[in-house]
């Protein structure tokens, strides 16, 4: 299985370059180099006895790319984190305008994780957890709060959203066979050509 | 002569060829349609870089100095100097006096520019500012006249503050982020310079990748920083368009063209892997090759050879190459060929960078032919484009806008006959409209494309 994730700026670093390191490096950089385009990241994942390879993309200032380039990066993304940073209340209240954003864009089955980054900084803490909680209820997104820096639960947001685009696939929402999902599957279901590659799903995520 | 050869003999045994080895390695399986010439000179030195010059210090042999440039590069040494001239620093052939003058001026203007930001800033702005910057130090002895001429063009531009804070609080918050800017006087030196270039040219703004360009600048021009901020004033406007959402959009749409022209296989496989809007790379153009190779000195390289626009549409250097192909192959097939030519090769306006973007795709064709879908190519390729050696990507650039030059006039001749109708309508608007006059010959291309 694939993964694919968009991450999203707005400038504000939230940290989403660091999430990414986080969990395909195991290693924390406080300072990471402006993101331009894209970059990405992959990292195999086991999720009840099958493998899953996520394929994440983090990009970046997509709301002030054109139109086109912004489908891009949408195009075949089965899942979406959307991050913000606890610290700083003005990436909590864009979380709206990216979430129209994306519905509008993407596939509407998917899969989008709200995360609350930099849990480590609770002094300076300025979005408190209740809230984000609350945003995830109301939009019907998965919540939880990670910190790149101590590697807090930053396993648990991707493989979550890993095991949700999974179930979803289960359950016959999302049709594997069609790439346009973001997902792929390997040589268990036959596709000859591609038979040497673990089986995939796609999964993109994104945050503002 | 002795130096081009040494050179090219570096080249090829260079230690970090080795590795790009696996790459040329795997290119076996699809290897590039092109052989690679090695034509590449040795960087621009002090002693050629004099003979340019007449007597009173006046830059005579542009054409020259941008073909060095072009063909080699600079050495270390010479390149603050040198980019003086390549971004226009210097009036183009002032003397060596009148350049003394530029130089205390511009000096003097760029202290009073960061200062009157800093005076006039809003008080909420400056207290964000005032940890990571401070007003210009250097203040360079002159005379009555020229402070006084120097604050009146200073003071001459109206700032909108009300535009300005979020751009600043943007260059605030990159400022950290910036590839190869490490101390704190460096943050310093790059928050005033992006502050002043912010002010000043409002319509321009900030957008995020400046930083990076605003730092090469830097690290260039060491200690001199109003030269810095003068050289990338003038690169910025010059390609303001690509710092907006429109300009990238225009340079994603137009590789695809060029690389359909260039090499129709490699294009296909393209669009089959579906990566029609080229994701990977976007970067490549957004900062002009800036984070595509390892060393800095590479990075420097790639930059100056863009930068030195001698080989690029309309350079009088491509026009001499579609002239030359075009008198050979009137002398083959005994046509005739006029201006047509000429108004249908305008329809791209493109620059070196392009050619340089397609030479890297071209060296790394393999990840795009090994792979099965989009994703692992893009992950193949994140992987490996660090390798690729600078020289062996401008020659092929170069090579490649040869034969782009060479698809030009050859295309020209089989779509003459197609493009005669068009033209008619063209002019009969002409008469009526201005604007409507220009977005004739664009329906022209795409009937040529058709």
């Amino acid at each position: 299985m694939l993964e694919k994730a968009t991450d999203r700026s707005y400038g504000m670093c939230v940290g989403k370059s660091c999430l990414l390191l986080q969990f395909t490096d195991k290693r924390f950089q406080p300072v990471h180099d402006l993101t331009i385009g894209v970059e990405f990241g992959a990292r195999m994942i086991t999720i009840d006895g099958k493998q899953i390879k996520l394929q994440i993309w983090d990009t970046v200032n997509i709301i002030e790319m054109s139109f086109n380039l912004c489908i891009s990066y949408y195009r075949g993304a089965a899942g979406a984190l959307l991050v913000y940073d606890i610290t700083q209340r003005h990436t909590f209240n864009h979380l709206t305008s990216w979430l129209e954003d994306a519905r509008q864009h993407s596939n509407s089955n998917m899969v989008i994780m709200l995360i609350g980054n930099k849990c480590d900084l609770f002094a300076r803490r300025e979005v408190q957890k209740e809230e984000g909680e609350a945003f995830a209820r109301e939009h019907g997104l998965i919540f939880m709060e990670t910190s790149a820096k101590t590697a807090a639960n930053v396993e648990e947001a991707f493989i979550n959203t890993a095991r949700e685009i999974y179930g979803k696939i289960q359950e016959g929402v999302f049709d594997p066979t069609n790439e346009v999902n973001g997902i792929k599957i390997g040589p268990q279901h036959a596709n000859p050509r591609t038979g040497e590659r673990p089986s995939s799903s796609a999964e993109k995520g994104g945050c503002c | 002569m002795a130096d081009i050869v040494r050179m090219s003999c570096d080249y090829n045994n260079n230690s970090r060829d080795t590795n790009s080895g696996n790459i040329n390695d795997k290119l076996s399986n699809e290897s590039i349609p092109f052989s690679i010439p090695d034509e590449r000179w040795a960087p621009l030195n002090k002693q050629t870089f004099q003979t340019f010059f007449d007597s009173d210090g006046r830059l005579v042999k542009e054409h020259e100095f941008r073909k060095a440039v072009f063909k080699g590069g600079l050495i270390q040494e010479l390149r603050a100097e040198a980019w003086k001239y390549l971004f226009l620093f210097y009036p183009p052939l002032i003397s060596a006096r009148e350049q003394q003058t530029i130089e205390t001026e511009r000096q003097l203007r760029y202290q009073l520019m960061c200062e009157r930001c800093y005076k006039e800033m809003p008080e909420k702005l400056r207290l964000s500012v005032i940890h990571s910057s401070t007003t210009y130090p250097n203040v360079p002895p002159t005379n009555a006249y020229c402070l006084i001429q120097q604050r009146i063009e200073a003071y001459k531009h109206k700032f909108q503050w009300n535009d300005m804070n979020e751009h600043i609080q943007l260059i605030l918050k990159d400022i950290p982020r910036t590839d190869r800017c490490s101390s704190i006087n460096n943050h310093n030196r790059l928050t005033r310079l992006l502050i002043t270039f912010v002010c000043y040219h409002p319509s321009i703004g900030y957008a995020q990748g400046m930083n990076d360009m605003a730092q090469c600048f830097l690290n260039v021009f060491t200690s001199n920083e109003h030269e810095a901020y003068w050289c990338f004033s003038y690169y910025i406007t010059q390609a303001a368009e690509h710092f907006t959402e429109q300009g990238m959009g225009t340079k994603i749409k137009l590789l695809p063209k060029l690389v359909e022209k260039i090499d129709k296989v490699l294009f296909q496989r393209i669009c089959e892997l579906n990566v029609e809007l080229w994701t990977f790379c976007h970067r490549w153009l957004f900062l002009c090759f800036r984070r595509e190779f390892i060393e800095e000195e590479d990075t420097l390289l790639c930059f100056e050879v863009v930068c030195s626009h001698f080989l690029e549409t309309n350079s009088l250097m491509s026009d001499r190459l579609l002239h030359d192909y075009q008198l050979r192959r009137s002398e083959i097939e005994g046509i005739c060929m006029t201006t047509k030519t000429k108004s249908n090769d305008e329809q791209y306006y493109c620059t070196f960078d392009y050619f340089v973007c397609i030479a890297m795709i071209e060296l790394l064709r393999s990840c795009l032919f090994d792979s099965a879908d989009e994703l692992e190519a893009m992950e193949l390729i994140q992987k490996h484009q660090k390798t690729l050696n600078v020289n062996q990507v401008l020659n092929l650039a170069e090579k490649l806008f040869k034969d782009y030059c060479q698809i030009l006039t050859t295309s020209t001749t089989e779509t003459t006959v197609d493009l005669s109708p068009v033209e008619q309508s063209y002019q009969l608007i002409e008469v009526g409209d201005d604007i409507i006059r220009k977005s004739v010959p664009k329906n022209k291309k795409s009937t040529i494309k058709s």
